[in-house]
């Protein structure tokens, strides 16, 4: 017994007894904390890296078991911020609260890693492995950048949108069918320059989404800013502010992001003064070398001086 | 009133006002549950120093309307000063604070026990502050050549 009062003494002299601390917290308490280096904003203005990824970068840095529970953290929050979505169905939104949005995120951006998807007419991907979920998931396991060349093998592009659309319809329905989401292939030159489609069978329910990268594009940067909008068909093809339908495609000529039934419904709103947030470079194709089609990156605005659309 | 008695792992016995002590989910599960009114809980997870200092956040909190189901989106700096003066504590005896909140199933001390190492970490300019700060032993760091490769594998995916 007399030993025991000792060995307490010891310890506490010894810096030992403070070595073990935050190092002890299992796994998921880690997690909650680094949860909240996510999503506070603040960011002092001297420190140029402290964004919530410059600190959560940081901080995987640390040691071995910080970074195995910051690195999935960082990557899923960096990827889901990258996904701007416009989404009217119940059955979409509740998908973004899911937990396969994250991989659905980065299968958005995958697709606009492929060199097909600007050319002219948009280009419809899907994924070709069955059953779908399990093989994003490896992939994002395994690969967690979508711009890395492994993701390929997973994904189809096709521009025959009807003849998929067809076989998939013959294919089994998906399981748990909680609405059935009904497809609007419309196609507008104006609306649909530079963007391309993702075809995602899901427990939800067969989707189609529209995906549509922010940004201009350079030779440096192929991909413009690597940011995306994402609309499902409830949503494209409707007014951004009075949400009717509209019978004629009519898209803000500077942001080609927002979308209106008339004039005074755009400019009369506060979308003047998010237009340029959402992008106010044109979205054309990124330059290909030796295309002989390769597009003029003056052509689009030449469209819209032609069509009046930026008087 | 009820109370409940606690033992905690160095054999201190607590008496406690049902209503303060059942904020933790477990106490509360386990005497509702099982129907102990006499017996001591014995906790040997928890240290009396610890349990002081969950009584006292315990205290600071007892006519809270019961928390709501939410995800994390509150910042930091909405915590109450009470909270923010109990949580000035060493790091050896918050990891222990919280480790008790996890065990007792407190949601609301688990949450201002991780957003206070969370506001601790932000002030840290770079990953050796954080080292020295946790005091992370030497032998579970990364070598510089591996931080290296890391950071540029990391800004490859990062952009």
């Amino acid at each position: 017994m007399d030993t025991l009062p000792q060995l307490l003494v010891e310890s506490n002299n010894t810096d030992d007894q403070t070595k073990f601390d935050i190092l002890e917290l299992p796994a998921e308490i880690l997690a909650q904390i680094f949860q909240y280096l996510l999503v506070d904003p603040i960011v002092p203005a001297e420190n140029s890296e402290a964004t919530p990824h410059g600190i959560m970068l940081n901080t995987a840095l640390v040691c071995k078991k910080f970074s195995t529970v910051a690195l999935p953290l960082l990557y899923k929050n960096y990827f889901v911020s990258r996904v701007s979505c416009r989404f009217g169905h119940d059955a979409t939104i509740q998908l973004t609260k899911s937990s396969s949005w994250y991989r659905i995120c980065c299968f958005f951006l995958a697709c606009l890693n492929r060199s097909e998807w600007g050319l002219g007419y948009p280009r419809l991907f899907y994924i070709t492995t069955k059953p779908d979920m399990p093989a994003i998931s490896s992939k994002v396991k395994k690969y967690p950048n979508p711009a890395s060349k492994e993701w390929d093998d997973i994904i189809t592009c096709t521009m025959d949108t009807q003849e998929v659309f067809e076989e998939l319809a013959q294919e089994d329905p998906p399981l748990e069918v909680q609405e059935n989401l009904h497809m609007l292939m419309r196609y507008s030159e104006r609306m649909d320059i530079g963007s391309f489609l993702v075809y995602l069978r899901h427990p939800y329910g067969n989707i189609l989404f529209r995906c549509k990268p922010m940004g201009s594009y350079t030779a440096e940067t192929p991909t413009s800013y690597g940011k995306l909008n994402v609309w499902d068909d409830k949503v494209f093809g409707t007014c951004t502010k009075c949400k009717t339908r509209l019978v004629k495609l009519q898209v803000c000529a500077d942001c080609r992001v927002s979308q209106y039934c008339s004039r005074e419904m755009d400019w009369d709103s506060t979308h003047k003064y998010v237009c340029k947030q959402i992008g106010f470079d044109v979205p054309s194709p990124p330059p290909m070398e030796d295309d002989p089609f390769r597009l003029d990156p003056f052509d689009d605005l030449n469209d819209m001086f032609e069509h009046g659309a930026l008087l | 009133m009820a109370s409940v008695k606690l033992t905690t792992s160095d054999d201190k016995e607590y008496t406690l006002d049902r209503e303060l002590i059942f904020q933790s989910n477990l106490i509360k599960n386990m005497v509702t549950d099982l129907d102990v009114f006499d017996a001591p809980i014995p906790l040997p997870n928890v240290t009396s120093s610890t349990l002081d200092i969950v009584i006292k956040y315990l205290k600071i909190h007892k006519d809270d309307p019961p928390p709501p189901d939410k995800p994390i989106e509150k910042a930091v700096d909405d915590m109450i000063d009470e909270d923010k003066e109990l949580m000035k504590l060493e790091f050896n005896i918050m990891a222990d604070v919280i480790l008790a909140a996890n065990y007792l199933d407190i949601p609301g001390l688990l949450d201002i026990g991780c957003r206070t190492v969370a506001w601790h970490i932000k002030q840290c300019k770079d990953y050796h502050e954080i080292r020295e700060k946790f005091n992370i032993p030497k032998e579970l760091w990364r070598s510089e050549e591996e931080i290296a490769e890391m950071k540029k594998e990391l800004n490859g995916i990062l952009g």
